[in-house]
C-alpha cells in the first residue's frame, strides 16, 4: 500500500522558503554583538591606516627633524598612495582582529546556539539539516564580504582623496587583495563550522581553532624539514597548508601563489563536506 | 482512510549500553489527546526527540500523517522539548516570526492569534530575556502553534507554570482539540492534569511502554488494574476471619476510618456483600474505591522496578 521509496521523495524545500530562513538567520546574526562588531571594526581599520598614513606624510613633507628612519626619509620608505593606504589597511584587518571577530560570529551561530539549544527549535521545523547549515553560511559569507567593502571603502577612500591613486602598488591589485581576502574568510568560516560541531560553546570554537592552527604550525614546520632535506613536493604541500591558504591575499603585493589557492579550496570544500556529514548525524537535542 | 496522526514501530535509542527508548510502538490516532506518562528517565524526552528526529535512532520508524518523509512529515507538527529556547535579545514576536521563516508557514496574524491564545499579547514585543520561565514556557506554546499544525507535540507544557497557568494551558490545550480539531501528544507526570485532559495514554517505563489505552479502559482492567473495596462491619474480628477465607478476596490493610481494605480478583463487589451475608455477617458499609490514573501508574511503574 505504501511506496517503499516515498521516504526519499524530495522534502519539498523551496526557495522561497530558503530565503526566508536566509533572512530569519541574518537577522539573527547581524544581531548579535559579534556581526556588529566586526563591521565596527572593519570601519576603524580603514579609518586608522588612512589617517595614520595622512600623518606619517604630513610629518614627511614638513621635513622635519624627526622624518628619518636610519637615516632615510621616510617619503622614500613608505609609499604614499590609494593602493598603499588600502594594503596597509587589509594587512591590518586581517592582523589577527577581524579573522577572530568573524570567527566568533560563526561559533556563535552555529556552537553558541547547539549550546543553549535555539537550533533544536528550528531542526523541529519541516528543513532539511544542510538547508540550516546553508542559510548560516550564506549569511556569514555576506557578513564577511561586508566588512572586506567597510575596510576597502575608506581606505581606498581617504587614500585617494590624500595621495592619489599614483603609485608602485595599483588599486585594482589591492581590491584583488581584499578578495582574495574573503576567500581566505570563507575559510576560516568554513574551519569554524566544522570546529562548532564538536563544541557547545564559543569558546570552545575558539580554543578548538587554535589549537588547528598551532596543528598547522607544527606540520608546516615538519614539512621546513623535509624540504631541508629535499623530499620532493614537500614545499608544495606546505604552501598550500592552511596557515598558508589563509593568507593567500598577501599575494596582493605581486606575488600570487596559486598553492595556496589551491590549498584554500582543498581546506574549504573538506571543511564543509565534513561539516554536513557531522551535523546530518549529529544530536541536537 | 484517515492515516493516524502519528505512529512509532519499534523506536529505538540507546546511550552506550543504556536503552533509553526500547522498541517502542505507539499509535496516536487523529483527534486523539495523547497522554505520554513515565516517571523520570523513563524516555519520555527521548523518545520526543527521536520523533522529531532531532536525535539519531537506533531503529525503528515514525510516521505523521501517513508520511515518511523524515523533514516534509515534520510540516504537519508543532512542537516544544523540555524547556523552549529562544534568543533572548529578540522580541517574543521576533522569535515567533523566526519559527515562522523556518516552518515555512505563518503570517503576522497567525502570530498575533498565537501570542493572543497564550496570553502574552501584551508582552509581545519585549525581549525575551526579561519574561519568566511561565511567560518562556506559554511563549513556547505560542511558538509550537504558529504555522497552524494539525499535530502539537509537547513535552511537559505546563513545566514551571503557577496553579492558574496550568489550568490555562490545559483549558487551552481542550479548545485546540475541541474546537480546531488538533491532535495532542504530550508529555506529563501530572496524572490528575492527564487524567482530565487526555483521551488516551500510553505508559512508559524503562523504555518500554506498559499500557496504552483510553483512561477507563485501563482503569477497568487490561489484567493490569484491579478492584479495591473498603468494607465496614460491627463485627470486625468475624469480618476479618471471613474475608481470610475466602477466595479470590486478599486484605491489603485499613481503608478509610475503621474500614478494612481488600483487593477483589474475579470478584465483584456484589458477590462479596452476598457471600459475607451468607455468612451471617452484616456489611454496614461496602465502598468500591474508584482507582485513579495514579493508583494504576505507580502500579505499573513500582512492579516493573521490583
Ligand atoms: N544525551 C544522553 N546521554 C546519555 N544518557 C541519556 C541522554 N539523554 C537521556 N539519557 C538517558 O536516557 C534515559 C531517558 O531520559 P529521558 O530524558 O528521555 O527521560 P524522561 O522520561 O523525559 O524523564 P523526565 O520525566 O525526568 O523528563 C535516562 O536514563 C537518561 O539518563
Ligand atoms: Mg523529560
Amino acid at each position: 500500500m505504501t511506496d517503499r521509496r516515498a521516504p526519499e521523495a524530495r522534502s519539498g524545500l523551496t526557495t522561497r522558503h530558503l530565503l526566508s530562513m536566509i533572512g530569519a538567520e541574518a537577522r539573527a546574526i547581524y544581531g548579535r554583538g559579534s556581526a556588529r562588531l566586526a563591521m565596527v571594526v572593519a570601519v576603524l581599520c580603514g579609518v586608522v591606516v588612512a589617517l595614520a598614513m595622512q600623518w606619517l606624510f604630513t610629518r614627511a613633507g614638513m621635513g622635519a627633524v624627526d622624518a628619518q628612519i636610519n637615516g632615510n626619509p621616510i617619503s622614500q620608505m613608505v609609499e604614499f598612495s590609494a593602493g598603499a593606504v588600502g594594503g596597509w589597511a587589509l594587512r591590518l584587518r586581517n592582523l589577527f582582529v577581524l579573522p577572530l571577530v568573524l570567527l566568533l560570529a560563526t561559533a556563535a551561530s552555529l556552537a553558541g546556539e547547539l549550546g543553549d539549544h535555539t537550533l533544536r527549535e528550528v531542526l523541529v521545523r519541516p528543513v532539511p539539516r544542510w538547508s540550516v547549515l546553508a542559510a548560516k553560511f550564506v549569511v556569514l559569507a555576506v557578513l564577511a564580504l561586508v566588512t572586506q567593502a567597510l575596510t576597502a571603502a575608506p581606505a581606498l577612500g581617504a587614500g585617494m582623496v590624500f595621495f592619489g591613486t599614483d603609485g608602485p602598488t595599483s588599486v585594482q591589485g589591492v581590491l584583488l587583495g581584499y578578495a582574495a581576502s574573503w576567500l581566505s574568510d570563507l575559510g576560516l568560516i568554513a574551519i569554524g563550522m566544522l570546529v562548532s560541531t564538536f563544541a557547545r560553546s564559543v569558546g570552545a570554537v575558539v580554543v578548538g581553532t587554535m589549537l588547528l592552527l598551532m596543528a598547522d604550525l607544527g606540520i608546516r614546520a615538519v614539512l621546513q624539514g623535509m624540504i631541508w632535506l629535499g623530499v620532493s613536493g614537500a614545499e608544495a604541500v606546505q604552501r598550500a597548508m592552511p596557515g598558508n591558504a589563509l593568507a593567500c591575499w598577501e599575494g596582493f603585493t605581486g606575488d600570487w601563489d596559486p598553492a595556496a589557492f589551491v590549498g584554500l579550496a582543498v581546506i574549504f570544500g573538506v571543511c564543509m563536506a565534513l561539516t554536513g556529514w557531522r551535523f546530518q548525524r549529529l544530536d541536537v537535542p | 482512510m484517515a492515516s493516524d496522526a502519528l505512529v512509532t514501530r519499534g523506536l529505538t535509542r540507546r546511550f552506550g549500553s543504556r536503552v533509553a527508548v526500547s522498541a517502542l510502538d505507539l499509535r496516536v490516532r487523529q483527534g486523539d489527546v495523547y497522554g505520554f506518562l513515565g516517571p523520570n528517565g523513563a524516555g519520555k524526552t527521548t523518545a520526543i526527540r527521536c520523533i522529531l528526529g532531532l536525535i539519531r535512532r537506533d531503529a525503528g520508524e515514525v510516521e505523521i500523517f501517513g508520511d515518511r518523509h523524515p523533514v516534509r512529515q515534520r510540516a504537519a507538527v508543532g512542537a516544544m522539548v523540555e524547556t523552549p529556547a529562544f534568543h533572548g535579545w529578540m522580541t517574543a514576536r521576533a522569535n515567533l516570526e523566526r519559527a515562522c521563516a523556518f516552518a515555512g508557514a505563518g503570517d503576522a496574524a497567525s502570530i498575533a492569534e498565537a501570542l493572543e491564545r497564550v496570553g502574552l499579547q501584551g508582552r509581545a514585543d519585549e525581549r525575551v530575556s526579561t519574561y519568566s520561565l511561565g511567560m518562556r514556557q506559554r511563549l513556547g506554546i505560542a511558538r509550537a502553534l504558529v504555522g497552524r499544525p494539525r499535530l502539537l507535540v509537547l513535552d511537559e507544557p505546563t513545566n514551571g507554570l503557577d496553579p492558574r497557568g496550568m489550568r490555562e494551558v490545559r483549558e487551552l490545550l481542550a479548545e485546540l482539540a475541541r474546537r480546531d480539531g488538533l491532535t495532542i501528544f504530550v508529555s506529563s507526570h501530572l496524572l490528575g492534569e492527564v487524567e482530565q485532559l487526555c483521551t488516551r495514554v500510553g505508559i512508559l517505563e524503562r523504555g518500554r511502554m506498559v499500557a496504552e489505552g483510553s483512561v477507563e479502559e485501563l482503569l477497568r482492567g487490561t489484567g493490569v488494574a484491579v478492584t479495591e473495596v473498603d468494607l465496614e462491619s460491627p463485627d470486625r474480628d468475624r469480618l476479618v476471619a471471613a474475608l481470610d477465607a475466602l477466595v479470590g478476596v486478599e486484605r491489603i490493610g485499613d481503608g478509610e476510618g475503621d474500614r478494612l481494605r481488600v483487593r477483589l480478583d474475579g470478584v465483584s463487589p456484589g458477590e462479596l456483600n452476598q457471600r459475607l451475608v451468607q455468612q451471617g455477617i452484616t456489611v454496614s458499609a461496602l465502598v468500591p474505591m474508584q482507582k485513579s490514573l495514579e493508583d494504576l501508574f505507580l502500579t505499573l511503574t513500582t512492579e516493573e522496578l521490583t
